[in-house]
């Protein structure tokens, strides 16, 4: 039994990734906290004991992600831009072209990939030195809304229409969403909003880079199903969010790692 | 020559699948009913607002709530026009509702940019993404569009919304004095006569002509009652709103422009009577001059109130300009009332297209004087070369008149917003300085 | 004000009183500067130009001489009239500009469109006036005079202008009296002026149908008023800032005058064509201006309001009646919705 291993050391939460020969054999997610080496290692071992897997059969290990450099065990590192093309572009398997744009939102980044035909990485743009356009934005307006980041989704999707948010930065658009409560708003055009905000600036983000089809869209947020839909509107485009979309990236650093072991083998 | 036909073809640069065009269409759905629900939603707080503004205001909301709603239902056949050069009165004479198509949505002009250089026209930007993605029906629903070649942009509008809905073309003289061009516009819109004659099934008689130039004549007579009472030296309405009130006449009828009309000049009579005024007498009052502005880009009268400017007129082809000007039935025979018609469209429109300045320039001073401003505010948007042109020299006149100006080059988007109103505050506290200066009260 | 239609009202009492004044015993003297023609026998006021012309016909012996006093008293008294009253002669008071307008009307009740000169054409012809009042001070003086050496005129040039001014066949009409619509074969100079005077009097009727006040244009007593354009006690004043040039003015003008339209330095707007109708200022819809003044104070003026009044009021077809769409329910359009 071969394994590899994926690290992806978010600023939120760090997710692992074990693959096998075949596919994805199992993954988890955690939140980062303050020592991450500490979370990494509490990660596998759980997972480990859930899936019953040895950790002598993990044959390379590659960490990737803002904290890729403080684990130890790391065969490699790499940066999270190859490891997410890498992993998409390897979980979108019900596209009939691969996969040409790929938009990331993350805790606390988010980015915009173009992919050229061979699968290599061709231009990129990220936007790390705010949290406006994040999955931080998100926790940000679930807390005000006092629901669940879960909830976040179908409630937005109730609205027909999402109030324009004008603040670009998230600390002054949080005030600008209790002024809106404060008038008697609907939560839904709220939350719509929200999600709109963040889908406008990725698009801004995502035109600076070219948008080509087939775009994919991963990160925990592309969990958020009215996140998606702003997303498509904003891009008039079909969006395809892989499945498992939070561990793309460590899938695609779990795959590196393979690649790399057989290549090696070779 | 009536090019194209009604219904949906594919943008040729954009072989991509209907697809594409629908997610397009509904971005466009989307940002506009957003833009438009923000609008109101500011609107809503403004207090002194005439209540009389109602029937304006809800042909705008359904731009968001109902956009198949926004023109009067009738069975009448709709007539799409662009620009002041082509004379309601015939349309309304083939007994047929002219629906003024000029556009002023920021998303629309996204939408359409596709086929555009960097640098054009806005208002022909959004004209072209209306009509493509069909999000407003009455860019599509026209039995014919009428395009007078008046600038540059408009010349080259029609082939691209022939792809779309059949297209006329209306070929405006640029030369007004000259009797070779009177006589080659009168030809002009006898060929307008007979196409729109050709669309509607219905003749233009002499009676109806006679109508139909008494239904402008009501609402030209409420329009100028509207605008005596702008001069007043309090500040009865808005410059926004009544910008809007002119905005309305693009998709309303007739009558019920005049009918509504009529109602707010009661109101604004009866404000002026207990000295109701929106803003105080503190606020400069301010002439807006240039290119067109059309709902929803109220962001340059928006910016000058909110400036603490009172906008008490403007010289634009969207709002004060709109029913100014009036033709005069001399003898009530169909040749004669044709010409005057004629002749009301172009000899007296101060648009820069025409080679003419001077008529642009006497109206302008005249206006400073009967609405006692104190500072003009040039509307230029990118791309729009007869205004951009005409600038200087203009300033220049004026300058030497010894009015103050301030010069806004701009674009539909809301984007550059915030440096802008850096610059009209500037300018509305160098006009309040100047009073000061000048001995009046603040 | 409907001035229009006031005006129609003064130039037909004018008529019946210059045509037929003399027959109640009225009369108001033989220098009036309007086509009050002597061939009206019951006139109650003389044309200018017949006495003037007879007048020229004296030898200059006697008209430097014995007749001088009475020569200068009858051209003061003109003088006075075209002072005091000016253009409003024509458009007020002469009786061919009243018939001219009847004929005007009478095309505008069939419904059929007028014409209008070419801008170019109309300007060619300004001459004709000036060369028709040379002539008609020239050729008298040259019956009682040799001019330049040349042989004295024949009597049959006398009043050579009454000759052919189209008063001369119509006016007797209004008395049953067609003795003046003839050729007469009696000598050479006979043949051509009554051939003038026919062809003239042809073009009034078929030229004055289709274009208003045809013949006005080349009137030589408009020629001799226009001397008092400026300086007359009624005036047509422009205030050039307020106009448009929308060029209503200039479509209403009878006699298609461009510079009430075109011209914004100037002040005074009584051209040489003008004929003080009024017009321009009925149909001018900015404030102001137009006026018209007496004695230089403003007596009517434009405004949007008096506009849009008398345009309400503008009949269409007589079947339709005077119906102003003032009167239909607001909201409605008639028939057409």
């Amino acid at each position: 039994m071969d394994l590899y291993l994926g690290i992806d050391i978010g600023s939120t939460t760090t997710k692992i990734a074990l693959m096998d020969t075949e596919g994805l054999a199992g993954s988890r997610v955690q939140p980062t906290g303050v020592h991450c080496g500490d979370t990494v290692e509490s990660a596998l071992k759980d997972l480990l004991r859930e899936t019953g897997f040895r950790r002598e059969d993990i044959r390379k290990t590659v960490a990737t992600g803002y904290g890729r450099r403080l684990i130890p065990f790391a065969d490699e590192v790499i940066s999270e831009i190859t490891a997410n093309v890498r992993g998409t572009s390897w979980s979108c398997t019900d596209l009939d072209t691969p996969v040409r744009t790929i938009l990331n939102i993350g805790g606390q980044d988010s980015k915009v990939i173009a992919v050229d035909t061979f699968g290599v990485t061709e231009n990129f743009a990220m936007n790390d030195k705010c949290a406006a356009g994040t999955g931080r934005f998100l926790e940000t307006v679930a807390r005000i809304l006092e629901i669940n980041m879960t909830d976040l989704g179908p409630l937005s999707l109730e609205a027909e229409i999402p109030l324009k948010i004008n603040a670009t930065c998230a600390v002054f658009a949080e005030s600008e969403i209790i002024s809106l409560i404060a008038r008697k708003k609907a939560p839904a055009e709220i939350a719509a909003g929200a999600h709109f905000a963040i889908a406008r600036r990725l698009s801004r983000m995502a035109r600076r880079v070219g948008v080509t089809e087939p775009v994919a869209f991963d990160g925990g947020p592309a969990l958020n199903a009215g996140l998606v839909k702003a997303i498509e509107d904003e891009l008039a485009v079909a969006i395809h969010v892989p499945a498992w979309p939070q561990i793309t990236t460590a899938i695609g650093a779990a795959l590196l790692a393979r690649d790399a072991h057989m290549a090696a083998a070779a | 020559m009536i090019t194209g036909k009604k219904g949906d073809t594919p943008h040729p640069l954009n072989p991509a699948d209907a697809d594409t065009e629908a997610r397009v269409a509904r971005r466009l759905s989307l940002h506009l009913a957003m833009s438009v629900r923000e609008i109101f939603d500011a609107i809503s707080l403004e207090k002194n607002r005439p209540a009389s503004m109602a029937p304006f205001d809800a042909v705008f909301r359904n731009f968001a709530d109902a956009p198949d709603q926004i023109l009067p239902a009738t069975g009448r056949k709709k007539i799409g026009i662009y620009c002041m050069a082509v004379p309601e009165e015939l349309i309304y004479a083939a007994g047929a509702l002219p629906v003024r198509l000029c556009a002023g949505s920021s998303d629309a002009a996204e939408a359409g940019e596709a086929l555009f250089p960097d640098v054009s026209c806005p208002m022909v930007k959004a004209a072209t993404g209306f009509t493509r993605t069909g999000v407003l029906s009455m860019y599509r629903d026209c039995d014919l569009v009428i395009i007078p070649t008046t600038c540059d942009w408009k010349v080259k509008l029609g082939e691209l919304l022939s792809r779309h809905v059949p297209v006329m073309m209306l070929s405006v003289p640029k030369l007004k004095a000259a009797e070779s061009s009177r006589r080659f516009w009168y030809a002009e819109i006898r060929r307008l006569v007979q196409a729109l004659e050709k669309v509607t099934g219905k003749r233009i008689t002499r009676k109806r002509l006679r109508t139909a130039m008494g239904l402008l004549h009501e609402a030209q007579q409420e329009f100028r009652i509207f605008q005596t009472l702008r001069m007043d030296d309090l500040c009865l309405i808005r410059g926004r709103d009544a910008a809007a009130v002119a905005n309305a006449w693009f998709y309303m009828d007739a009558a019920d422009w005049t009918h509504a009309a009529r109602t707010l000049n009661e109101e604004l009579k009866e404000r002026k009577a207990q000295s109701l005024a929106t803003t105080p007498p503190s606020a400069p009052r301010i002439l807006l001059t240039g290119s067109p502005v059309v709902f929803p880009n109220w962001k340059i009268p928006d910016l000058i109130e909110n400036a603490g400017g009172a906008l008490v007129c403007d010289e634009l082809c969207s709002s004060g300009r709109l029913l100014w000007d009036m033709a005069c039935i001399d003898e009530p025979l169909f040749e004669d009332m044709l010409d005057a018609l004629a002749d009301r469209a172009v000899l007296p429109c101060t648009c820069p297209v025409f080679t003419d300045t001077e008529d642009r320039r006497t109206k302008l001073f005249r206006m400073i004087q009967d609405y006692k401003v104190e500072g003009v505010v040039h509307h230029v948007l990118k791309g729009c070369h007869p205004y951009d042109m005409e600038l200087r020299p203009l300033e220049a006149k004026l300058a030497a008149a010894g009015v103050s100006q301030l010069k806004i080059e701009t674009d539909y988007s809301p984007e550059d917003t915030e440096p802008l109103r850096t610059r009209v505050e500037a300018f509305v506290e160098t006009l309040k300085g100047r009073r000061l200066r000048m001995g009046k009260s603040a | 004000m409907r001035i229009d239609r006031i005006r129609l009202l003064v130039q037909a009492l004018c008529f019946v009183f210059l045509i037929y004044g003399g027959l109640l015993g009225l009369s108001i003297g033989t220098a009036i500067p309007t086509m009050s023609c002597i061939y009206a026998e019951g006139r109650g006021g003389s044309c200018f130009l017949y006495p003037f012309q007879r007048f020229l016909s004296l030898p200059w012996s006697s008209l430097f001489g014995s007749v001088a006093a009475a020569f200068l008293i009858y051209l003061g008294t003109f003088f006075i009239w075209a002072l005091v009253f000016g253009k409003t002669f024509c458009g007020w008071i002469c009786p061919l500009g009243f018939l001219q307008d009847l004929l005007t009307k009478i095309r505008e009740a069939m419904g059929i469109d007028g014409s209008r000169f070419a801008w170019a054409t109309r300007d060619r012809f300004q001459w004709v006036k000036y060369a028709l009042l040379v002539l008609l001070i020239l050729l008298p003086m040259g019956i009682g005079n040799s001019l330049l050496g040349l042989p004295r005129f024949t009597p049959d040039l006398a009043v050579p202008f009454c000759q052919i001014c189209p008063g001369k066949p119509f006016i007797p009409l209004f008395y049953g009296d067609t003795s003046h619509i003839l050729i007469d074969f009696s000598s050479l100079t006979k043949i051509i002026m009554t051939s003038l005077s026919m062809l003239i009097a042809g073009l009034f009727l078929a030229a004055g149908f289709v274009k208003r006040r045809y013949l006005c244009a080349f009137c030589p007593m408009a020629a001799l008023l226009s001397l008092f354009d400026r300086i007359g006690f009624v005036g047509l004043r422009k205030k050039g800032e307020a106009c448009t040039r929308c060029g209503n003015c200039f479509r209403a003008c009878p006699m298609e005058i461009r510079e009430i339209a075109d011209l914004r330095d100037r002040k005074h707007m009584v051209t040489q064509d003008c004929m003080l109708c009024l017009r321009c200022i009925e149909v001018c819809p900015e404030d102001k201006a137009l006026q018209a003044t007496l004695l230089g104070f403003p007596v009517f003026s434009a405004s949007a309001e008096g506009f849009l009044k008398r345009q309400a009021r503008t009949a269409v077809l007589p079947e339709s009646g005077n119906k102003s769409v003032k009167n239909a329910d607001p909201g409605t359009i008639p028939s057409e919705h």
